[in-house]
């Protein structure tokens, strides 16, 4: 309905910008090159990454074939298609989402294609012994942020072609980060959501990966249950690093080594499209954010 | 007759079986089905959808073809038989488990009932708060270490025994009731449904913000009802014209067959979107510019009237031809007075009970209830209210919403019975 009112942009509504409803199909079809409304549209990407969460000290999960396996297996165009279509959301073999800022490195050591390597996938699971496996997924119970049944049942679709039996746990919204970041409650694989804090690769990393970061009262993100000495030092050391160009090209350097032990699966990224009323100008959104600085959007 | 030629003469039932026994056989047989359509439910057709349009489907209608006889889902692709298909097992599920319960239910709170009054309130007011979440929990959230979920517990009053509890909740209705948290108390002034768990704030007051919202959704919807339903049943229960009848009937009809939703969609895009005639409905109370809260409210006092109308033109036009039908009708006109008389005077009268009852009724439903009519043109009425609260577990907001249901039923089932004095001679206030 936000959008709708953008698009008609009936009296007061002109000036009205959002922050928080991106487009949709309906608004996504008038957006043709040349048309009115595709002067009126603010596309920004706000550094986040949907990815497959696994915990690593859970069986089948402590293996990293099948962990590699899976990964081959995934079907990104499924996912991104749950998740709205290619406006708002991009694929990602990497951990790190494609930001210049945050050190983005591109690197896809598991290949799975637009739609999934089902072959590679069951190989690597009968190398391991582990054919005709049956797995758990937590997921939301509803589609709003992207972490839903959809995407959920997309992760089942693309897993099937590849022998793997995947049974959907559906967790309330509400809920969902408390049982998923308490190590005692926390499902061997879940869907997952993380966003940048700041236009830096560290504090995009270091909750996810460093070892001494685990929490077991709740509220832990390094879901993995990773705990590398080699890498714990080598975060240190580039927060040590005073030059910016340096730490961003590190950071980046250690995504893509982590990214070799298939940790999680990374699915895709974010992208944000933002309608704006007639009579706003400089709705530009920031460099980082994907949304505007609210400061500097005015209206003529 | 027996039992089944009558119910096979009853259009109806035959409708409504008819229906039913479609519904169970697709249930049973959705794999036969959906292997006959060589679709599954679980399948993703991506190269069906238009990604870079937000993953609709590619193609007319939705993607309809040979191999997809009902087009495909947006975002997923997959095949909408086969998944409408295997949604009727889940909704024949539902409906079975539903009903089951429902019967189950009410024959408890029927026993309780009829066990006298008392205890069917202490039942229902009982059913509530021993619901299986613990309030307390809820409340104190992240982080609740044992000692201060007592202290919670306290503070709420959900560590005494349940009839302390429904006592106090008796108490604070007619006379206010005190509640402490630690070191400070405050006090709850009668009428006091408590506090809302989710945001602390009075019960009376959230719901006395939301009441004239909720009032003048109703009030409006009811005058327009009314006023269409009336006219409608008229024009057709005065049969001077054969095809104006079915002409009238028909269309009310439609309006009544047309969810809510659809209605308030497409007045929306006519009105606000294409023509532009009139903004996007917000709240505005009657008491800061009665024009733009008629303004405003003018929409959603449509959409609900057009789906009401059906009820009230049908009750007149039956009630009118019966009325007509009566002797005192005969004399009336035998004393030769005129048409127009016998009709506004006399046989609209007659019409006015069962109105007078159903009006009373959908006052009370849609101030408490117009959940979609509420959503859909942004209003914050109490159903809103009651929606949020049963999804977060705000069980006094759910109380306190419910017991306004019960009073204003109440009332406005008091206000028809003295309408009813008014109207009909025959019925006298002792």
């Amino acid at each position: 309905m936000i959008n709708q009112r953008l698009v008609t942009g009936a009296g007061a509504d002109a000036n009205a910008v959002t922050t928080d409803a991106s487009v949709g199909p309906e608004q996504l079809a008038q957006l043709q090159p040349g048309s009115e409304l595709a002067e009126r549209v603010a596309r920004g990407e706000f550094p986040a990454t949907y990815y497959l969460a696994f915990n690593t000290r859970k069986a089948p999960f402590d293996d990293q074939k099948v962990r590699e396996a899976l990964s081959y297996a995934i079907n990104r165009t499924s996912v991104v298609n749950s998740l709205g279509g290619t406006a708002v959301a991009g694929p990602s073999t990497t951990f790190l989402p494609p930001q210049k800022a945050l050190g983005y490195q591109e690197y896809d050591y598991f290949p799975a294609g637009a739609s999934g390597d089902a072959a590679k996938a069951k190989e690597l699971l009968a190398a391991a012994g582990k054919s005709n496996l049956t797995i758990e997924l937590a997921h939301e119970n509803d589609d709003s942020n992207g972490l839903g049944p959809k995407a959920a049942a997309a992760v089942q679709e693309a897993f099937k072609q590849a022998g793997v039996t995947v049974k959907l746990t559906a967790i309330d919204s509400a809920t969902y980060r408390d049982v998923t970041g308490k190590p005692a409650t926390q499902p061997a694989l879940s869907l997952q959501y993380w966003g940048a804090d700041w236009p830096s690769g560290g504090p995009f990393l270091i909750p996810i990966f460093d070892g001494r970061q685990i929490i077991t009262a709740g509220g832990n993100f390094n879901l993995a249950q990773y705990n590398d000495p080699a890498t714990n030092a080598e975060i240190d050391a580039i927060n040590a690093l005073t030059d910016q160009s340096q730490a961003q090209a590190r950071w980046g350097a250690l995504d893509a080594k982590i990214g070799k032990l298939a940790l999680t699966i990374p699915l895709a990224h974010e992208k944000d499209v933002y309608l704006f009323g007639k009579n706003v100008k400089n709705a530009v959104p920031d460099g980082w954010r994907g949304t505007y600085d609210l400061a500097r959007v005015s209206v003529k | 007759m027996s039992l089944a030629a009558v119910a096979l003469r009853d259009r109806g039932f035959v409708a409504g079986a008819t229906i039913a026994t479609v519904m169970v056989v697709v249930a049973v047989s959705a794999p036969l089905l959906t292997a006959l359509a060589g679709q599954d439910p679980t399948t993703y057709h991506d190269n069906l959808l238009d990604s870079a349009r937000g993953g609709v489907p590619t193609g007319p209608y939705g993607g309809v073809s040979g191999d997809h006889w009902l087009g495909v889902e947006p975002g997923t692709g997959r095949d909408l038989f086969a998944r409408i298909v295997y949604g009727a097992r889940v909704s024949l599920g539902v409906a079975v488990g539903a009903t089951i319960l429902q019967v189950l239910i009410g024959l408890l709170a029927g026993l309780a009932a009829g066990l006298g009054g008392r205890w069917a309130d202490a039942v229902l007011g009982r059913l509530f708060y021993l619901a299986p979440s613990d309030p307390a929990v809820l409340t104190c959230g992240k982080g609740c270490t044992p000692e201060r979920l007592v202290e919670v517990r306290h503070a709420m009053g959900v560590d005494d025994p349940a009839h302390v509890q429904y006592a106090h909740f008796l108490q604070g209705l007619v006379a206010g009731r005190d509640y402490s948290s630690g070191a400070q108390a405050r006090h709850c002034p009668a009428p006091c449904l408590g506090y809302s768990f989710e945001t602390d704030q009075s019960v009376t007051s959230l719901l006395a913000d939301r009441l004239p919202v909720s009032a003048s959704l109703a009030i409006g919807a009811e005058v327009l009802s009314l006023l269409a339903g009336v006219g409608a049943g008229l024009l057709s229960g005065l049969r001077r014209h054969r095809w104006l009848d079915r002409l009238v009937n028909g269309l009310v009809l439609t309006g009544y067959a047309v969810p809510v939703f659809l209605v308030g969609l497409l007045l929306l895009l006519l009105f606000c979107v294409v023509l532009q005639w009139l903004p996007f409905p917000a709240y505005v109370p009657f008491t800061t510019d009665p024009l733009l809260w008629a303004q405003n409210l003018l929409l959603p006092w449509v959409a609900l009237a057009i789906i009401q109308t059906a009820a009230y033109a049908r009750l007149t036009r039956a009630g009118i031809q019966e009325t007509l039908a009566e002797d005192h009708i005969r004399t009336a006109r035998a004393y030769g007075l005129p048409e127009r008389r016998i009709i506004w005077r006399r046989a609209l009268r007659g019409a006015m009970l069962p109105l007078v009852t159903l009006t009373a009724i959908d006052l009370a439903s849609i101030m408490t209830s117009a959940v979609l009519t509420e959503t859909m043109f942004g209003l914050p009425g109490i159903g809103q209210l009651l929606v949020g609260a049963v999804n977060q577990i705000d069980l006094p907001v759910v109380v306190g919403v419910t017991l306004l249901t019960g009073l204003l039923i109440v009332i406005a089932n008091a206000v028809a019975d003295l309408l009813y004095a008014a109207i009909d001679p025959r019925v006298q206030l002792r």
